[in-house]
């Protein structure tokens, strides 16, 4: 009897963390963000493996560099689509050097020196913005390659650091 | 051999496997499948290693251009039920090179239904959701549907059936649409990419998206050899891979850099037409796994100085 009560705490400890760790990133990527409005049914909560579920075959990527978990949405305005995912990794540090990998990878060249937060690339119809704030690595996709979509890529990643700043 | 004929054999041949624990994962030696070694060969050798390659600016011209090279759509019977399997997993526009041109999903659509298809149906399990959407910005629903074709997304468990796989060496059993399943002709579609898992993701690995469990492949102990072995229960009539352009790095969704080569390869054999498309890559066949297991599996020529390009 006290072993089954012990199991169905640690059964019970376990899910509420994982709600507390869902909730958190929901507060980084909330249903709204300025005019922007969360598309029904498109959010995907994943945890480990289950990340699988965002990136398919890359996800190893993610998790090898220390994402224990991620949330993605994607935002609507009229027809215009932007999508944001908010990655939970594994620390500060981590999330750091996965912005560092992401930088050498997408410029081809050594990340700057110093406070080095976020940058945007853009290309093939496509503008991309990655940030970290503490232990969250954030990024958002515009569809779309102009110099208005890397301003609003980049404002948007602003409003989700800030948001990430108020739960790390 | 016809498509349903296929499935019901490969079905009976592994009736008795499943007395013996067949699965996924069983620990029955490669080789040692009871009777599916009793299979019908399913690539006609006069087109094992043919590749036929349409090169320039019009996808739906090059398309054409190479099936017609090829020899034509003979193998589509009058009032056929045809599945065409693009790559419409993400939610990513053309540009971006994550999924299939939807210029040559509507150009296969006409093609078949000039040929004498009864019903064209494109088919996808999304990765990205709602599935409305996916389609939508890949922009395949609404070509697909303007050229007639139905468009359905296996999004619920239940739009799947059990598939036995005798003749893998790894799967034993997983999944199919029943769609796939009921149809006479596959027609595999995929786009030419970047991916990290795999190298690269081409015609074969295109399959993960008629199961329903992809995640169990990618969690599993050798994602290369169950996609090999998948491909030996699933027949594909004709591969058509989408090289218009091409997603180099960041895949499968991207986004990433992308390349030109303004390609449309076309090929009734499916591992011919992978082990060119690596080509495209900078890479060689034996790069991708896959392509070799499934060369060692009979369902194809990967060895490019046994494989024929023709380009028009």
């Amino acid at each position: 009897m006290v072993r089954r009560f012990l199991v169905a705490a640690v059964l019970l400890a376990a899910a509420g963390a994982c709600l507390a760790a869902r909730e958190d990133l929901v507060k980084i990527a909330p249903d709204r963000i300025n005019a922007w409005r969360a598309v029904p049914d498109a959010t995907v909560y994943a945890r480990g493996d289950g990340i699988v579920d965002i990136y398919n075959g890359g996800y190893e990527v993610y998790t090898r560099a220390g994402v224990t978990e991620a949330l993605r949405r994607m935002y609507a305005q009229g027809d215009r689509l932007v999508e944001v995912t908010a990655h939970t990794m594994t620390s500060n540090r981590a999330a750091k050097a996965f912005l560092g990998d992401r930088y050498r990878m997408e410029m081809k060249s050594a990340p700057p020196r110093g406070e080095f937060k976020r940058f945007a690339t853009s290309g093939s119809g496509t503008t991309t913005a990655y940030a970290i704030e503490g232990r969250y690595f954030l990024t958002v996709v515009v569809y779309e390659d102009s110099a208005a979509a890397r301003n609003q890529a980049l404002g948007f990643v602003k409003v989700l650091e800030q948001n990430a700043s108020r739960v790390r | 051999m016809d498509r349903r004929r296929f499935l019901e054999l490969t079905g009976l041949a592994c009736g008795g496997l499943a007395l013996h624990g067949c699965g996924r994962g069983s620990d029955t030696p490669p080789g040692r499948t009871g009777t599916a070694s009793a299979l019908a060969p399913l690539l006609p050798e006069d087109v094992r290693g043919k590749v036929f390659v349409g090169h320039g600016d019009d996808a739906a011209a090059c398309l054409e251009a190479a099936i017609e090279a090829s020899g034509g759509l003979g193998f589509i019977p009058k009032g056929a039920t045809v599945v065409l399997k693009p790559n419409a997993a993400w939610s990513r526009t053309p540009p971006q090179a994550a999924t299939t041109d939807p210029a040559l999903v509507a150009a296969m659509t006409r093609l078949c239904l000039k040929h004498g298809a009864g019903r064209v149906i494109v088919f996808e399990h999304t990765i990205d959701r709602p599935a409305a959407q996916v389609l939508a910005m890949t922009g395949i629903g609404r070509a697909a549907s303007e050229a007639g074709a139905e468009v359905i997304a296996g999004s619920s468990q239940s739009d799947y059936v059990p598939l036995d796989v005798p003749r893998g060496r790894l799967m034993k059993r997983d999944t199919v649409a029943r769609i796939v399943r009921d149809a006479d002709v596959l027609i595999n579609m995929p786009k030419a990419k970047h991916h990290s898992a795999t190298e690269l993701t081409l015609g074969l690995k295109n399959l993960m998206g008629v199961n329903w469990n992809r995640q169990a492949w990618h969690t599993g102990p050798d994602l290369h050899q169950y996609i090999a072995d998948y491909a030996t229960a699933v027949p594909i009539h004709l591969t058509v891979v989408d090289a218009t352009r091409i997603l180099l790095t960041n895949g499968p969704k991207g986004p990433g850099e992308t390349a030109d080569p303004r390609e449309v390869i076309v090929s009734r054999d499916p591992v011919a037409a992978d082990a060119y498309a690596s080509t495209l890559f900078g890479l060689k066949p034996a790069n991708v796994a896959y392509i070799n297991r499934a060369q060692d599996l009979g369902l194809g020529v990967g060895d490019l100085a046994r494989i024929e390009v023709t380009r028009v």
